[in-house]
């Protein structure tokens, strides 16, 4: 019991820092709304066997293009299938294409951003050359060239968001790196016989965490946005898996703009309400681990 | 300031080898005859398979590929991309009717979203938390956060369809091509296209703003009498504008990738329509070429923004 507490009162006297950091964001109101928005989606996505009957794929030409109803809260599109239900079963591809690219992403740009910053040289200038080329490339048609030359999947398409999503985290990485790299702390690892790896990864990463998960938390946005952009076009992720991209597809013709809102509404809606949240969270996140204010 | 331009021109012309070699040897994977990539399918037909031979002699396509990729190099610097061999039509042509729209429309969204956003991030700096402030943070929240598309959707249901103010789609109306009808065929896509960069303008502007205006130079500029609007534009704006081009230059890929989606919207012929169209009719090649094209010309527009900080900033020229 007694060893209890004392143990609580260490974990809070060694995390005043995060704590420090936790009351800011609380503190911030738009963020702590961004953050609980965000998981209702994202919980709502998950669940969505529980909270709608309807397959979204499944076809049913005699309920075609039917009104807003109990029966179906959004109505349905042009083959009878339930919107409310592609919505929510739709939100599931969406955001895990989000978070998985900006997960890869982030983690080749701290692995190429730490070797680049700590060992510097010809290898720094490399990656850096590379990196510069990623940055200068339209993403939509590099995304375009691999659906031609590969497929139309979902993985294609995350691995290019990958391939070119790197940079933006390694010039942040590397750039902290630099900056550490003379500290006195690193000089006595290294004569302490810690290894390069160790140095870099147990020693310097640690200081980059905040702004790598603010970088990453925003670029989740963009992801998402990529995606819904390249599926309306119809070069994303393969039409028959529901996204918010390939429901909003649709409404590339004329007639289903005026007839047929709901099917475009709605899938936008979602998408734009699910960014704005990520983004309130970016920038709560970035106030709270910025130490100037 | 020209040995400036001068080493930012040299500096792009490894990055323009990089791209156009892995697109040569992209090509050169594909299957098919390269040969047919290159002269008109018209006269590929008509030919004798001598005439052939002799004919990939004078192209260089028997030589080894470093020396293919040099005599490649220099047909498409001479302006010669060759032919798709899908529809037979003229690469090069596509691109000369395409580019320009392209680049228009790129521009006009440019200029809409420079002068927007400078505008508002300025008046939301020198207002800081004031009306004007508010409705800024709150349109640059919903600019960064809903995507062009579903913009373009509504602004062509409200202004096309129901208002009839601007087209629904299209470059020009057919028979009538005048400066003012490609104008106001660009307004609708051209405003979806600047709507995102308005909004990250507005905000970087706003933050860089209050910046300077912290600095001391510009509390001297103040202190000394001069007026607070020349203080604000001269002192304040031309430095707070620095790192605003700066991100200018990192927001010119994503400007590009906006407009292949925008265009499609709009029914814009334009490079981004002519890379799906390829890619629908499974034309590999001339996606290829179009991406390279497309790359090229954002890498020399990001190096032209580039020079255009430095003329803002001297002390950039000199490092």
């Amino acid at each position: 019991m007694k060893g209890n507490t004392m143990k609580t009162k260490t974990t809070i006297l060694k995390s005043s820092l995060s704590r420090r950091n936790y009351q800011k964001f609380i503190a911030n109101r738009l963020a702590v709304a961004g953050c609980v928005i965000m998981f209702l989606i994202l919980a709502a996505s998950l669940a969505a066997p529980l909270l709608t009957p309807y397959d979204p794929t499944f076809i049913d030409l005699s309920q075609r293009e039917l009104p807003i109803s109990w029966q179906h809260p959004l109505g349905t599109d042009r083959v009878g299938r339930d919107i409310m239900a592609r919505l929510l079963y739709g939100g599931r591809v969406s955001i895990l294409i989000g978070l998985v690219s900006a997960g890869g992403a982030a983690l080749v740009g701290v692995m190429l951003g730490c070797i680049s910053g700590y060992y510097g040289g010809w290898l720094d200038k490399v990656l850096l050359f590379i990196s510069e080329l990623f940055m200068t490339f339209p993403r939509t048609l590099l995304v375009l060239l691999c659906v031609g030359i590969l497929g139309q999947s979902t993985a294609n398409m995350i691995g290019v968001f990958i391939l070119t999503g790197w940079p933006g985290t390694q010039r942040i990485v590397r750039a902290k790196i630099i900056s550490l790299r003379e500290e006195p702390f690193v000089e006595s690892c290294v004569a302490n016989g810690v290894s390069a790896w160790s140095i870099m990864f147990h020693h310097l990463l640690p200081n980059t965490l905040g702004p790598i998960i603010v970088s990453a938390t925003t670029s989740v946005a963009g992801y998402i946005l990529s995606e819904a952009g390249l599926s309306f076009l119809g070069m994303g992720v393969p039409p028959d898996v529901p996204t918010w991209g390939n429901i909003i597809n649709a409404a590339k013709r004329m007639d289903i703009v005026q007839n047929l809102p709901m099917l475009w509404i709605a899938p936008g809606v979602a998408i734009s309400l699910f960014v704005l949240s990520v983004n309130f969270l970016g920038d709560g996140l970035r106030d709270a681990f910025d130490a100037t204010q | 300031m020209l040995r400036y331009t001068i080493r930012r021109f040299l500096e792009l012309i490894p990055k323009l080898l990089i791209i156009t070699l892995v697109i040569f040897l992209g090509l050169q994977a594909l299957p098919g005859d390269p040969i047919t990539r290159t002269v008109p399918p018209e006269m590929y037909k008509n030919m004798t398979e001598a005439e052939l031979e002799m004919l990939r002699e004078s192209l260089g396509l028997n030589r080894p590929w470093y020396m293919q990729y040099f005599s490649w190099l220099g047909r498409i610097l001479q302006g010669n991309l060759g032919f798709s061999q899908v529809n037979g039509s003229d690469v090069s042509q596509m691109m000369a009717d395409r580019l320009p729209a392209t680049i228009a429309l790129a521009v006009f969204a440019l200029l809409i979203a420079n002068i927007l956003g400078l505008l508002f991030g300025y008046l939301a700096a020198i207002h800081k938390n004031s009306w004007i402030d508010y409705t800024n943070t709150t349109f640059s929240v919903i600019g960064i956060s809903v995507p062009e598309f579903f913009f373009g959707i509504m602004f062509i249901l409200f202004f096309s369809l129901n208002l009839r103010w601007f087209p629904t789609g299209g470059r020009m109306t057919a028979g009538d091509g005048s400066f003012w009808n490609r104008l106001h065929h660009m307004v609708l896509p051209g405003t979806c296209l600047a709507l995102p960069l308005v909004a990250t303008l507005m905000r970087f502007t706003r933050s860089s703003m209050l910046d300077v205006l912290n600095k001391d130079y510009v509390k001297t500029a103040r202190s000394k009498g001069l007026p607070r609007l020349t203080v604000n534009v001269k002192h304040g704006l031309r430095n707070a504008m620095i790192p605003v081009m700066t991100l200018l230059v990192f927001r010119l890929p994503i400007l590009v990738s906006g407009a292949v989606v925008i265009e499609s919207v709009f029914n814009y012929t334009g490079v981004g329509a002519m890379a799906l169209d390829a890619l629908s009719a499974s034309d590999i090649p001339v996606v290829m070429l179009t991406t390279m094209v497309m790359a090229a010309v954002t890498l020399v527009a990001s190096c032209l923004v580039d020079i255009l900080t430095a003329v803002l900033d001297p002390r950039i020229r000199l490092d």
